[in-house]
């Protein structure tokens, strides 16, 4: 979107306008679905978790400045509030992960041994990045999986540079050692 | 840093896989690679991992997603939060407290007038 878009939806967003709420969900839903989605590993409670994003980023649009970018804090809401459900979810542990249900379908170019390996592999991953402890796993999710840029990941974790640098390098460690784990 | 042991090699591949690497550094590592088969097969299978993250197919929310925010929102503001409806979608408060206070101002007007000895009025 360009800065002069997202400026306008911000202006509608602040006088309250109903069409520009669905308008701004409708861009965004796939983009913090998707995020949450990695972060949490269950479909219901990321679609609870989701929309829950969009209802705090409506009821806090007064306070945003614009001295981001919408999405950045879009992200840092959407992560904020995995973590608090990661918490609560931690003390009645009875929601399974089920990630892996519907997804590595994508089609891939290459041929059907290697699309298997590229298919297998990313299962793998998948797996092991649910494993992996939760601040591995969000630098993970923004810069691996999101490709977002290491500027942003820092406003969004509120670490400086070299910090998310040397702790994406761990993280990216660790999740070697699980999928070698699982035969990756 | 001329020559890398396998350890200070891992250490740089995410700098290097990042496109974050010195030139120096960058020909230090490659050097270390182009001679040290493990550590060749470590970055390729480090590759290999970091390329299939990126290429997850996104997960779609379901399709009734935005109608579920936008119900979310009325819920949890009990339908207030979004813009107050225009002018003769619903009464017009506006107008009636201009009126109520006109006609006040009327009635007090009346009553001062009716007391000729108490009008302070200019
Ligand atoms: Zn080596």
């Amino acid at each position: 979107m360009t800065a002069l878009r997202e400026r306008r939806l911000l202006r509608r967003l602040q006088r309250h306008d109903e069409n520009a709420f669905q308008e701004f969900v409708r861009l965004y839903q796939h983009q913090v679905f998707n995020l949450v989605l990695r972060m949490l590993g269950n479909r219901a409670e990321a679609e609870d978790v989701a929309q829950d994003v969009f209802v705090t980023v409506f009821k806090s649009i007064e306070s945003f400045r614009g001295e981001s970018k919408i999405s950045t804090w879009l992200y840092r809401i959407a992560m904020n509030q995995c973590q608090n459900r990661i918490k609560y979810l931690s003390r009645r542990p009875t929601v399974r992960s089920d990630v892996l249900v519907e997804s590595s379908t994508a089609p891939q170019a290459a041929g059907p041994e290697a699309q298997l390996r590229g298919r297998q592999l990313e299962g793998l991953v998948q797996e092991a990045i649910a494993e992996l402890d939760e601040e591995h796993r969000m630098l993970i999710v923004l810069r691996d999986i999101e490709e977002l840029a290491y500027q942003e990941i820092c406003s969004i974790t509120g670490l400086p540079e070299g910090t998310v640098k040397s702790r994406l390098h761990r993280a990216r460690l660790a999740l070697r050692e699980h999928v070698k784990k699982r035969g990756g | 840093m001329s020559t890398l042991d396998h350890t200070q090699a891992s250490e740089l591949f995410s700098a290097y896989w990042d496109e974050e690497l010195s030139s120096e550094q960058t020909a230090v590592l490659e050097e270390h690679l182009g001679s040290c088969l493990s550590c060749r097969q470590e970055y390729q299978e480090f590759e290999q991992m970091l390329g299939a993250a990126a290429t997850l197919p996104q997960e779609l929310a379901p399709p009734n997603f935005v109608a579920g925010a936008v119900k979310r929102v009325h819920r949890r503001s009990r339908g207030r939060f979004f813009r107050v409806r225009r002018l003769g979608e619903r009464i017009p408060y506006e107008l009636f407290s201009l009126l109520m206070l006109g006609l006040i101002l009327a009635v007090y007007l009346m009553l001062q007038l009716n007391q000729p000895g108490r009008l302070n009025l200019p």
